[in-house]
């Protein structure tokens, strides 16, 4: 187990270079970070080729790739190219922000999925399995950016309307919150709710094709046909197989979550990765911009990680050697 | 040595009879669809080939076909909005704050400025379509070339493939999209379209290796090496045609994820400068209590990828109907 965790980290090294490579290249040559400086009256273009010069930005990109590198293992994704701020504070900082948005998210959504997923399985074209179908249906056109901003515009109006406070529609907190827990939870409540609907949507159908799958194999046939009670046989038998694919499809979908994530931190202006990123990419700096992608990329290869341990959990037949 | 497969089938001239095996599949096929075995008079049963099975079990589908009506409708009022939309889309007026009414024509509204919502959701329609059809194009054309050298041939191509896979499986594709956009595509939608389909071709070219690696191994492209086919001529005329099914459906699906993608960059700030995710970043800027402005681009936008995806499973059930329904 511990040489297939080592294996696996190993074998996302040169992932990981090859895509800080490329995205660096990228943001490195179509854009310069002093660009504000130009504004103003006090720089004259020789100044600001001094600091340009100073900052390695006349260096080639090889060089500056390799600087960054450096700056990156050796002083924590160094200082900001634009205005010289440490990047690894502001980051740290966003990054829990999200974690915590992302795990109240995937525990809510993972639970009300598969709870939605066994109820549709088991009452097959019943009321409630229409209903939960076409909501999920629905759930998968709708974008989450949009979904979230109806939300807002729903709690904002309702304020606007009867000053009634329910959810705040932005930030992440109240200055001097008198309860701490339920300010933040009427903070997060409607980004929280805005991304479930898309994981619950994909979640809920997922489980119910594969549950319906087990339900109608060979092995429940003979878990019924010995006498087995019923709730023994779905709970017992199809439930845990049942969610072996599950498991799979919760990790593949974790890029699409983060990038929910994303756009709802833009529209609810939470101080999160999303963003961070999308400052960092206005503003043209190359530090920053990949800073974040390295932490969400290792973030990104440990949940494949973790998905992949449960997943050997779940179907024991799997060995990891 | 001649190609005789891929000449016209020679009914009745005796090639038949004097070449049995090898061309029966091949003639048989190409006659099927215009058959007609008499039996009696008055009592003809048309053979049917496999491709008017999948249209009617396509027209079958009933959500399918609503979803097609509708999108046409939609699709063609984005394509016409110069001739249709009642108000010039950028152009202020005294109307400034109407909410939806059907009295001024203002269907959805004007903006802060008087601005008409309904005239410029359908100018933003036709940049949405543009970018998604345009996007299904070049990642179909893309991922067939690539997945089905891939499949077919395995090797540096092959690697290539899986490799760039799991590059997306690590960074997030918005956040290459919005650093690529950023400096690439703002503001145009073909540069933009070029973008996602540089990004979403892998999808395809995976559905395309995986079947060209169990159909190369199949008789009939054993007996077009036999005659002396070409890699090429096996490829794309043998093997191509067999896998039609599960590439329109992928393309299909694509469409509506880039329409999503599109609107989302869009919405960013880092995409197009009027299209149905500028309207909504439009809306909301404009002020919250104004909801018809983010409401109706976006019910739009859901309105769209609805039959989109409804299409997509007609066409799933139509065309491959081994795979599963899931939707994911």
């Amino acid at each position: 187990m511990l040489t297939f965790i080592a294996r696996r980290l190993l074998y996302s090294i040169p992932v990981l270079v090859a895509a800080s490579f490329l995205i660096f290249v990228f943001v490195a040559l179509s854009s310069n970070p002093l660009a504000d400086l130009y504004s103003n009256t006090h720089l004259t273009p020789a100044d600001i080729k001094v600091i340009a010069h100073a900052k390695h930005l006349d260096a080639s990109v090889f060089e500056r790739y390799w600087l960054w590198v450096q700056d990156a293992v050796l002083h924590k994704f160094g200082n900001n190219l634009s205005n010289g701020d440490p990047v690894w504070p502001n980051l740290e900082r966003v990054l829990w922000h999200t974690i915590e948005l992302l795990v109240i998210v995937l525990v809510l959504s993972v639970l009300i999925g598969v709870a939605i997923g066994i109820l549709s399985a088991i009452r097959q074209y019943s009321i409630f399995d229409y209903t939960a179908t076409t909501l999920s249906f629905i759930g998968f056109a709708m974008p989450v950016f949009w979904l979230a901003l109806i939300l807002q515009v729903i709690f904002t109006n309702i304020y606007l309307k009867w000053h009634l406070r329910i959810f705040y529609t932005a930030q992440l907190s109240s200055d001097n919150p008198k309860y701490w827990l339920l300010d933040r939870i009427q903070h997060l409540a409607l980004p929280v709710i805005a991304l479930c609907a898309l994981s619950v949507a994909g979640y809920s159908r997922y489980m119910r094709a594969s549950m319906l799958e087990v339900i109608n194999s060979d092995y429940t046939r003979t878990a019924r046909a010995k006498g087995l009670p019923e709730w023994r046989v779905i709970g017992k038998h199809v439930f845990r197989n049942a969610l072996i694919p599950l498991t799979t499809q919760i990790a593949i979908d974790f890029g699409a979550l983060f990038a929910g994530a994303f756009v709802t931190e833009q529209v609810f202006t939470l101080d999160g990765m999303g963003h961070y990123f999308v400052v960092a990419l206005t503003s043209g700096d190359p530090y920053p911009v990949m800073a974040w992608l390295m932490v969400v990329a290792v973030m990104v290869i440990i949940f494949n990680l973790i998905a992949d341990l449960v997943y050997g959990f779940l179907d024991p037949r799997i060995r990891y050697d | 040595m001649t190609d005789r497969l891929h000449e016209p089938p020679l009914v009745g001239t005796g090639s038949i009879g004097t070449q049995p095996g090898m061309e029966m599949t091949e003639i048989q096929a190409g006659v099927a669809d215009h058959t007609i075995t008499t039996y009696e008079h008055g009592l003809e049963v048309r053979a049917r080939s496999q491709w008017s099975y999948a249209r009617a079990r396509f027209f079958r589908h009933r959500l399918a076909m609503v979803g097609i009506v509708l999108l046409i409708v939609i699709f063609v009022a984005g394509a016409f909005a110069g001739q249709i939309a009642p108000y010039d889309p950028t152009l202020p007026s005294a109307d400034i704050t109407v909410s939806p009414t059907f009295a001024g024509h203002h269907f959805f509204g004007t903006d802060q400025i008087g601005r008409d919502y309904f005239s410029r959701t359908l100018y933003g329609i036709r940049a949405t379509e543009q970018v998604s059809l345009l996007v299904a194009g070049i990642a179909s054309l893309i991922g067939i070339l690539i997945g089905a050298c891939s499949g077919y041939f395995g090797g540096w191509i092959d690697n290539l493939l899986m490799r760039t896979t799991d590059l997306f499986l690590v960074v997030p594709a918005l956040a290459v999209l919005l650093v690529a956009a950023k400096y690439l595509g703002h503001g145009s939608p073909v540069r933009l379209a070029l973008l996602l389909g540089l990004l979403f071709w892998t999808n395809i070219a995976r559905i395309v290796r995986g079947s060209f690696l169990s159909l190369k191994e199949k008789e009939y492209v054993e007996a077009a090496k036999a005659s002396g086919s070409g890699n090429f001529r096996i490829m794309f005329r043998h093997i191509l045609p067999n896998t039609i099914g599960p590439i329109v459906v992928a393309a299909t699906l694509l469409t509506g994820l880039a329409i999503l993608n599109e609107s989302t960059i869009s919405f960013l700030g880092f995409g197009l400068d009027l299209s149905l995710g500028t309207l909504i970043a439009d809306g909301q800027a404009a002020g919250l209590n104004l909801w018809w402005l983010v409401t109706m681009p976006g019910l739009t936008i859901v309105l769209i990828i609805l039959c989109v995806n409804f299409i997509g499973d007609g066409l799933r059930d139509a065309l491959d109907p081994t795979q599963r329904r899931i939707r994911a």
